[in-house]
């Protein structure tokens, strides 16, 4: 036995060995070291060199799992992973042992495939970067993260704004939110802030109201407030301002916590869901709770598809075009495609049907006519009254048909209630009664009138508005015929319940997004295709990262924290962009009344990022201090917005400090003050969810694949997490999620959110915490069995809820530019700025209408910095129906020139002369027509960086699309309602360059 | 023996830590580099032999091996032979190959004329995952397999620093963490195999260092076993 006392003695010997090896400039006697990461998961081995580490793709925002292969460091294959269902179908059940998986490898599309090319891009921004020319001129000094943070926090100087302007001084964040706490706190014994903004909201002469104020809450109100005339708009920290754009779960929650719970501002997120997609978010939510539902693309026998191009486009992209695929081939699915360009999906489709812009919602209310007036909706559906009546008729969903509504009065748009309870006539009598004391109630009563009110159901409501227009006229609208409109509406309810339709972007990026939205939803629950098979359906959904859950042991969500969070600071007030917030509680209501001086949006939340481009360049309801953006690209992505972006972003009293996260100097970020380089997604944590197309519940988790490719890049995370530090923000550092629960980096964030998916109910094997994490990780997430989909003729993930064919909440809120109420179901109206006028009479000189399009190939504002995508499809066009090309007489390949009321100089691009487009619809694909991301050089300290004139290539036609000069010409034609930034209501006129 | 006066403050466990550490990366570097000039030197330095002598006594009977590094290895031209050895022993696939990977002795049925098992084989992806699950990166040096006899007395080393570092913040659980993951991997990996390998290193080279060393490693593995094993029960009777 050898005894302590040798292994001492000889320790002095081996340790002679060992300084000797410390020398060693190889130091080859380390042959392990330890990477500081607390995340050590069961990964498979394959090669001595060669690691596999899962992931989820961000090239796009479908959230496929990756699986990547890693040599020394280095990124050399990226694969689809098996387990995850976006990319192998059936995917592999998840009890599948990691090292039997690597038999099997997912499939991912070419945008994913080429995101190596995100991670390794040579024009990335390797080290902060601080302007020392005017803003957007790429003159930059490297500087320090700690230099960054000292200036970023107490304030410093920058170099004028705009060529030959002076230096300036800016406020730090710690004066931005020098007078933040609670309103209670600054006057104490004092009035609460309620009863400020009440008194306010109720004295519209500005002396009487100061008048009832004492001069020591007067003061702390000046401290505090942003203006104390106007206390509703909030406090001055809401002069901090956060811009998102492609936020992804885990990441966004991370930034909300970060910027509106910790520092304070109600100017969170403002993401860029309004230039996506968002009335057909809002639209779904106000028709059923939730932001959107899908067709069960496999099981389906008959889809309407409006505008979305699911064989090039969708979202997942490869799931939907595989599932779709798949039914054809087995002789089931056979779909229409509704959209003014021929797009792949097209091409396989048994009718195209070349739709005006913007006539999307003529032909779905046509539809609804034509259903409704021939009895082919499916009424025993429809009449059933609540969930108990619906589960008695072997339905999972039911809807609010019957419910009567008021059309007049004070409470015009409310439901009839007696007694808390919604009034319907029962079926097959004139009795009123409440909703829940008869299975069936009557669809269309006539006009009821209950107390004195006059009511309708909400059928007869939503067969008003079908009826506002013939068949012949919303033929007209839509130029299309009307045997086009009786044929599709007959093939629709001939499949029962398997028929169903879809729609993004397409049909709702207009002003008339939501209402368009609103009927498509509606044909749906016509023939009550709620969760069955070949209907649509709520989705598989996700496991819970944020700690809402029973069994989460964590909590990220912070709004679940207020025993552990007890200095959470409130944010509260009107968000620059007005979303969530009513007009008719504005001080500016009281004195002016409507219309307002620019649109208001109650009914959304933190994704308007347009309409707060245009409050920052308005400084209407405010002016703001300083403005945060991560990933996000604006004056590139935004229709119409450019010029007003660059106009503001260059003025230094609008926006007096500028900070970017971003990998690389993009068109936005180049205008920065301070540019912070972030991870790309490769680099980066998150836990992102699936779209409803996935029916088994489904949660990628994003892990690092690689370590940051440069030492000068940081996590925005990890960063955050220091300012935060600085700045004393309460919920981050060591006991950031409780005591001594620390919340130090972005690794202390994702695991913790990733053991709340590995905890939640039974299902991952492990005895330990760290057991089941690992399993998750080395899955690459959580994910349900591709068997668990369906249940008999249902899905298993049920919606299992209510389906609204008239929104209460919308049908009782009023429009901000006119004072009249909404409508609250799908409704057809024209093309329309937010004063209403219809845009084909004042734009009538330009006889085109532009319209844009996705590929398969390209995505967002990203991808030119992919060689292997460029190679793919090198540039776009302007696609021009040849027809009109011949009266214009150009040729193939001729460059031409797109002019609008907007933009008069035009953009230039190649003529692409095409069948396949509706005639007198020009069509341009986003992703090209770049002019920073690595197209030009940057200038730092002396040096000038290497660039690719070549990424310029193209057209982006976003820069003729049209501002609304019916409010000021600050901001895109809108959506007023579901905030959507149109896209597809620019009228143009082409002339040869 | 004589610890209950500094348990304390860790210092013994420290110390005793600080000194398996250096010998398994004194061992481990025999397996993974042909000898160099530096480290002869450094062996023939004053007070290494001294030392180490006492800790070959308290290994048992390696006479010979004492012999050739305090004798042979003084000549130049052994030097040469020895490197020589070395290249044979773990880098040629020649008759005196000694194919120094877990996987071989263990995923086989190990001896002559039976089947032997491939290199990558189970042990070695279950070898490679240890490492990962305890937190270590294998340096981009080592362009040899995860399941290299040397690298996994490195990688022992590399838990002994852990434990070490642990002691020096006085952070007991996370000692035990890694006392517990050194008796896992000497249990389920080294000591499964070390014997085999060592035996038939000794077999195959008639070099005294080589079975000298073959010898002393074997028989250190085991006592550091049976001496982690009794370091955990005093640490956690504490």
């Amino acid at each position: 036995m050898v005894s302590r006392r040798d292994f001492l003695k000889l320790s002095g010997a081996a340790a002679s060995l060992a300084v000797f090896a410390a020398t060693n400039a190889e130091s080859i006697f380390n042959h392990f070291s330890d990477p500081g990461e607390v995340i050590n998961p069961d990964k498979v081995e394959i090669g001595t060199d060669v690691d596999v580490k899962y992931s989820v793709c961000l090239q796009c925002h479908s959230g496929c799992g990756i699986r990547c292969k890693i040599q020394d460091d280095r990124l050399i294959k990226i694969d689809g992973n098996p387990y995850h269902p976006n990319t192998l179908e059936p995917h592999l059940p998840y009890s599948t042992d990691p090292q039997e998986a690597l038999n099997y490898a997912g499939r991912i599309c070419a945008k994913g495939l080429a995101g190596m090319q995100t991670l390794y891009d040579p024009y990335r921004v390797k080290q902060p970067l601080k302007r020392s020319g005017p803003r957007g001129s790429g003159q930059w000094t490297a500087i320090t993260w700690q230099q960054a943070l000292n200036e970023i926090v107490n304030g410093g100087t920058l170099s004028g704004a705009k060529e030959g302007e002076a230096d300036y001084t800016f406020a730090g964040l710690s004066e931005i939110r020098k007078f933040i706490s609670t309103a209670e706190e600054l006057m104490p014994g004092g009035k609460t802030m309620e009863e400020i903004i009440s008194l306010r909201l109720s004295t519209e002469d500005n002396s009487a109201y100061r008048s009832q104020i004492t001069e020591a809450e007067w003061a702390a109100m000046e401290n505090y407030l942003i203006d104390p005339y106007a206390p509703e708009l909030g406090s001055k920290s809401n002069q901090l301002v956060h811009m998102l754009g492609r936020g992804e779960h885990g990441r966004k929650e991370f930034t909300d916590r970060w910027f509106g719970e910790s520092f304070g501002t109600i100017n969170q997120r403002n993401d860029h869901t309004d230039i996506c997609e968002l009335s057909h978010h809002v639209g779904w939510k106000l028709l059923s709770g939730k932001t959107h539902l899908k067709p069960d693309l496999i099981n389906c026998e008959f889809l309407l598809l409006f505008g979305s191009s699911l064989l090039e486009a969708g979202f997942p992209f490869l799931a939907t075009a595989r599932k779709i695929t798949r039914a054809i081939n087995e002789g089931r699915l056979k779909y229409v495609v509704v959209d003014p360009r021929y797009s792949r999906t097209a091409m396989h489709s048994m009718k195209w049907v070349p739709i005006i812009p913007g006539g999307d919602a003529a032909l779905a209310m046509g539809m609804v006519k034509w259903i409704i007036d021939n009895g082919k909706y499916d009424q025993g559906y429809l009449e059933n009254t609540g969930k108990d009546a619906a589960s008695n008729d072997n339905e999972s969903t039911w809807t609010n048909s019957t419910y009567l509504v008021q059309v007049e009065g004070d409470n015009k748009g409310s439901f009839l209630k007696i007694d808390d309870k919604i009034q319907i006539v029962a079926k097959g009598t004139v009795n009123v009664v409440d909703f829940d004391g008869v299975d069936h109630g009557e669809l269309d009563p006539g006009e009821i009138i209950v107390n004195g009110v006059k009511c309708k159901t909400s059928f007869r409501l939503l067969k008003d508005n079908a009826n506002e227009w013939t068949l012949e006229q919303y033929a007209a609208e839509a130029g299309l015929d009307v045997n086009t409109i009786v044929e599709l509406a007959a093939e629709f309810t001939s499949h029962g319940k398997k028929a169903a339709t879809e729609f993004y972007r397409g049909p709702v990026q207009h002003t008339n997004g939501l209402y368009t939205a609103l009927a498509l939803v509606t044909l749906n629950t016509l023939i009550g295709n709620g969760d069955w098979k070949g209907g649509i359906v709520a989705g598989g959904s996700h496991w819970h990262e944020m700690g809402t859950k029973t069994g989460n042991p964590y909590y990220p969500d912070v709004s679940l924290q207020s025993k552990i969070y007890p200095s959470k600071t409130k944010s509260w007030g009107v968000r620059l962009s007005r979303a969530g917030a009513k007009y008719e509680s504005s001080t500016e209501y009281l004195k002016n009344g409507y219309p307002a001086q620019k649109p208001w949006f109650p009914l959304l939340g933190k994704d308007l990022s347009h309409v707060c481009l245009q409050g920052i360049a308005d400084q209407y309801p405010y002016p703001i201090k300083a403005v945060f953006i991560t990933k996000a690209n604006f004056n590139y992505s935004t229709p119409g917005m450019r010029g007003i972006i660059e106009q503001t972003f260059t003025d230094n009293n609008k926006v007096p400090l500028f900070v970017a996260f971003d990998v690389i100097v993009g068109e936005f970020s180049s205008f920065a003050d301070y540019i912070l380089p972030d991870g790309t997604y490769l680099e980066q944590w998150a836990t992102p969810h699936v779209s409803p197309v996935i029916l088994t519940k489904t949660s990628g988790v994003r892990t690092p694949t690689v370590p940051l490719l440069y030492p000068g890049i940081k996590l925005e995370e990890d960063y955050l997490i220091d300012i935060a530090k600085a700045l004393s923000l309460p919920g981050f550092g060591n006991d950031g999620f409780d005591v001594g629960v620390p919340l130090n980096n972005a690794s202390d964030w994702y695991l913790k959110s990733i053991v709340n998916i590995a905890l939640e109910g039974e299902g991952v094997p492990g005895e330990t915490q760290d057991a089941k994490l690992n399993y998750v990780l080395a899955r690459g997430g959580r994910f349900e069995d591709y068997s668990q989909a369906y249940s008999g003729e249902k899905v298993n993930h049920k919606f299992g809820k209510m389906f609204n064919i008239y929104s209460e909440q919308l049908g009782t809120t009023k429009d901000s530019m006119t004072g009249q109420l909404f409508f609250g179901t799908g409704k057809y109206v024209r093309i329309a700025d937010a004063m209403e006028n219809p845009i084909d009479n004042i734009d009538s000189s330009f006889p085109f209408r532009l319209i844009t399009y996705k590929t398969a190939i390209h995505t967002q504002s990203r991808t030119i910095a992919n060689p292997y995508l460029v190679e793919l499809w090198p540039e776009n066009w302007i696609v021009i129906n040849s027809k009109d090309a011949l009266t214009l007489g150009v040729s193939d390949g001729d460059i031409i020139k797109i002019i609008s009321a907007t933009n008069s100089n035009g953009v230039e691009g190649k003529a692409k002369l095409r069948e396949g487009i509706r005639p007198g619809v020009v069509g341009v694909s986003h992703n090209f027509g770049h002019w920073q991301y690595g197209a030009k050089p940057q200038r730092i300290d002396a040096k000038v960086t290497e660039s690719d004139p070549e990424r310029a290539v193209g057209i982006q036609s976003n820069e003729v699309m049209r501002l609304d000069t019916s409010i000021g010409g600050t901001m895109c034609l809108t959506d007023k309602i579901g905030g959507s930034a149109s896209f597809y209501d620019t009228r143009v006129r082409i002339e040869k360059a | 023996m004589g610890i209950q006066s500094t348990i304390n403050n860790f210092e013994t466990f420290k110390e005793l830590a600080e000194a398996r550490g250096n010998i398994y990366s004194l061992l481990s570097q025999f397996f993974l580099q042909e000898p160099s000039k530096e480290i002869i030197n450094a062996i023939r330095g004053s007070g290494f032999l001294k030392h180490f002598s006492n800790f070959l006594e308290a290994l048992g009977k390696v006479n010979l091996f004492k012999e050739y590094l305090f004798n042979n290895l003084k000549r130049d031209e052994e030097f040469q032979r020895l490197k020589q050895e070395y290249m044979n022993l773990f880098k040629v696939p020649g008759p005196k190959y000694v194919k120094p990977y877990e996987s071989v002795y263990r995923d086989g049925q190990f001896g002559h004329g039976k089947a032997q098992g491939f290199v990558m084989g189970k042990s070695t992806i279950e070898v490679k995952k240890f490492y990962r699950q305890a937190g270590a990166k294998i340096s981009n040096n080592h362009k040899d397999l995860p399941d290299h006899f040397g690298l996994e007395l490195a990688f022992m080393q590399f838990l002994v620093k852990k434990e070490l570092d642990a002691w020096k913040h006085e952070n007991k659980k996370c000692a035990v963490k890694y006392l517990d993951l050194q008796n896992s991997f000497l249990t389920i990996h080294l000591t499964q195999w070390s014997d085999d390998f060592c035996l038939e290193l000794s077999k195959l080279t008639n070099n005294d260092f080589y079975r000298g060393l073959a010898e002393i490693t074997r028989r250190y593995i085991s006592k550091d076993k049976s001496e982690v094993e009794q370091i955990l029960k005093e640490v956690k009777s504490v």
